[in-house]
This record gives structure tokens, C-alpha cells and sequence, in this order.
């Protein structure tokens, strides 16, 4: 299963749950083309406010759906064979180094313990992004309704800013 | 006495490759084992530094970033290696800190049978690397005597029963052929084996 593919699922995965508990749910594409571990920065702040919305639904009293579900793997590559393969290493002809490579978490894999806060370098090319988000909130029950109204403001906006500049012709 | 968990690494978001639903796998430095073809070389005891030293509750906030995958798919957390049991104490720490997420071991069994009943308790499933069930086979590929690891999944189905346990079967390049897998299948069937995962180890040559 590739990178995209996880991703793909993963997203799937992520609007059942939302459906399952009907919160609104609406979140752009990946424009992103290359390899991916299959998750990043952005999809970890989607899976942080899927959270917020179950909480928010869990305080407010009503029921939460969080089992139950399953992996779309058809987003997965499809067996060719029955045989299943395993690719190792003849250990006595390395010094360990070169096998890293075969392993998933290998130096240099994309998931060999790189912090989830990690920004992938293909996201510094992208424009900020706005991702609308509803929830459907009791006022009383959660504190973020003033946002209710307004387009939420992507994460990336947070870190370069909405582009607007002060009287100094700095950026605000 | 501080429980430590040295780590050659972890692997986010595999699915339903370790169990069921999204699991995290967090590979052991440290096996008895001295396999030929070992798929983790740098899991040996011997390799100096751990990559990671994680304690019960660091390792809890590294992985829960994924917990509402977990909860959401029934996944969890695969301890493999290297030999994970030879960490049963932390792994049993880790578990009670994270009672919703499932727990899987992937193991060879060469270890003290007080880690396996110790492992009984809270793994919820097991996968057993075998190897194969012929003495010979399993000396000459791994450098250890079958009799330990064949002793211990004898007692680990007596204690969890046979669908906590999948036997892992490797056609194993000049070591071992489909005629001795059968032969190891058969024999685990008896001892009550019902589960396997029968797969071809692929040679990787040092210079592809």
C-alpha cells in the first residue's frame, strides 16, 4: 500500500466516522502528487478536529460512534498472486546499514520516527488552504462557537499568515 | 525500577498487515536469536545504541497521536523486533496505560516461559515466528535449539487457546522447502494450531 493510498483510506475512514456521528464534514483533495507516508501535517490536524467534534457531541450528551469501522482497502494495490513475499537481507553480508533499507523504519524512511508535527518539504510550496469546517454545536456546550460562522482558517494560514500587511507594510 | 524499551524504530498507520485494523509497530532491540535472513540485523543485541529508549508512558504519548484509529478499527500497537518479550514487564506497564488499544506481539518464543505467561495475560494475539519445526533446520538458520520456542507455544496454547495464536510459516531460501512446511503444519495442527501465515522469504542481494 502506498502513501497516497493510506492516505485515501485513511480520509475515507475519517468521514465515516464523521457520519457515523453526523458532523459535517468537508475537507478538500490532497493536491499533493508524490510519495507521502500517508499521513502529514494537515491530516493530523483533520483527525485533531474530528476528535474536538466527538468530544464536543460527547459533552453535549449524545451518543458517540468510535468502533466499529474498517480500513477501505481497496485503495490498496491489488494482490497479483496468492504468494505472500517477504523481503529480507542476508545479515552476515552487511554491516546493518545497507539492511535499514528494507525495513519500513529504516534511516531515511518517511515514518522511522519522524514526529508527527514534522512538515513534509512539499507543503511549503502550497498555497494556504481553507478547509471549511461545520460542526453542528450546541452553544452552551462548546466554547469555539464564534467560529461557527466563518470559513476555518487552514492550518498553514496560521504559520504564513493571511497575507495581509499593517499600515508599515508589514505583514500582520 | 524504571522500565525501558529499547527501540531500533516504529512504523505509523500499517494496516491490517499486524491484525486486525490500523496498528503502530514498535520493533525491540535485542533478540536471541542469530537468524541468517533477519529482517531487522540492526535488532541484535549487539549493534550498540538503541535508536529509541522509551519508557511506558513516552511510548503511550508517541503512539496516541493514532488513537482514534485504533479505537475506530479495532488496531492498536504490534511489539516486534528483535524479541519483544524479552520486555514483557514494560509491555505489560504499557498496556494498562492504554486499556482501548489492542495489543499484538509478534515473537519467536525463545524466551523464559515466566515471559510468556506474563505475555498471556494482556497480548491479545500473538504471531509466532517458527521458522520450522524440523531441529536441524531451525539450529542451522537461527543458531538455537527448536526444543525452547516448541515448549513455549505448547504453553502459550494452553494458556490463551488457538485463536490468539497465527503461526508464522517462511519458505526460508536454502534452509527449507514447501515439503518442510508441510511437514511443521501438520505437526502444529496436532499440538492444536489453527491459524497460519504461510509466505516465501525474497533475498534481497546486497547490491539491488
Amino acid at each position: 500500500m502506498t502513501g497516497k493510498e493510506k492516505c485515501k483510506a485513511l480520509k475515507k475512514l475519517r468521514a465515516q466516522i464523521a457520519d457515523a456521528n453526523e458532523i459535517q464534514w468537508v475537507t478538500e483533495e490532497c493536491p499533493y502528487e508524490g510519495e507521502c507516508p500517508g499521513t502529514c501535517p494537515r491530516c493530523e490536524e483533520e483527525v485533531r478536529m474530528l476528535e474536538e467534534a466527538l468530544e464536543c457531541r460527547r459533552k453535549e450528551g449524545k451518543s458517540v460512534v468510535k468502533s466499529g469501522f474498517s480500513v477501505d482497502k481497496k485503495f490498496g494495490s491489488e494482490e497479483k498472486s496468492d504468494a505472500k513475499v517477504e523481503t529480507v537481507s542476508n545479515s552476515t553480508e552487511t554491516d546493518g546499514s545497507e539492511d535499514a533499507q528494507i525495513a519500513p523504519f529504516a534511516p531515511g524512511s518517511p515514518l522511522m520516527g519522524v514526529p508527527a508535527w514534522n512538515m513534509p518539504p512539499h507543503i511549503s510550496e502550497n498555497k494556504p488552504k481553507v478547509f471549511l469546517l461545520e460542526k453542528q454545536q450546541n452553544e452552551d456546550a462548546c466554547e469555539s462557537t464564534s467560529r461557527e460562522e466563518k470559513p476555518r482558517r487552514g492550518w498553514l494560514s496560521r504559520w504564513f499568515g493571511s497575507g495581509k500587511r499593517n499600515r508599515k507594510g508589514k505583514k500582520k | 525500577m524504571k522500565l525501558l524499551f529499547p527501540s531500533i524504530g516504529y512504523d505509523r498507520l500499517r494496516m491490517e498487515t499486524d491484525g486486525e485494523g490500523v496498528t503502530t509497530l514498535v520493533c525491540a532491540q535485542g533478540c536471541p536469536l542469530r537468524c541468517k535472513y533477519c529482517i531487522n540485523p540492526e535488532s541484535s543485541c549487539n549493534r550498540g545504541k538503541p535508536r529509541h529508549l522509551f519508557t511506558p508512558e513516552s511510548l503511550y504519548n508517541l503512539v496516541k497521536i493514532d488513537s482514534l484509529y485504533f479505537l475506530a478499527t479495532g488496531g492498536g500497537i504490534m511489539f516486534g523486533g528483535g524479541e519483544p518479550l524479552l520486555y514483557v514487564d514494560f509491555m505489560e506497564a504499557f498496556s494498562k496505560l492504554a486499556p482501548d488499544f489492542k495489543i499484538y506481539c509478534e515473537t519467536s518464543l525463545w524466551v523464559n516461559p515466566r515471559q510468556i505467561r506474563k505475555a498471556a495475560e494482556f497480548v491479545d494475539h500473538f504471531m509466532v515466528d517458527i521458522k520450522d519445526t524440523d531441529p536441524e533446520i531451525y539450529r542451522a538458520y537461527t543458531g538455537k535449539e527448536f526444543q525452547r520456542a516448541g515448549e513455549n507455544l505448547r504453553l502459550l496454547l494452553s494458556l490463551v487457546g488457538a485463536d490468539k495464536i497465527t503461526v508464522r510459516l517462511p519458505r526460508i531460501p536454502d534452509f527449507n522447502a514447501d515439503d518442510h512446511r508441510d511437514k511443521s503444519e501438520a505437526l502444529l495442527r496436532e499440538w492444536g494450531i489453527t491459524r497460519f501465515d504461510r509466505f516465501d522469504y525474497i533475498i534481497k542481494e546486497k547490491n539491488q
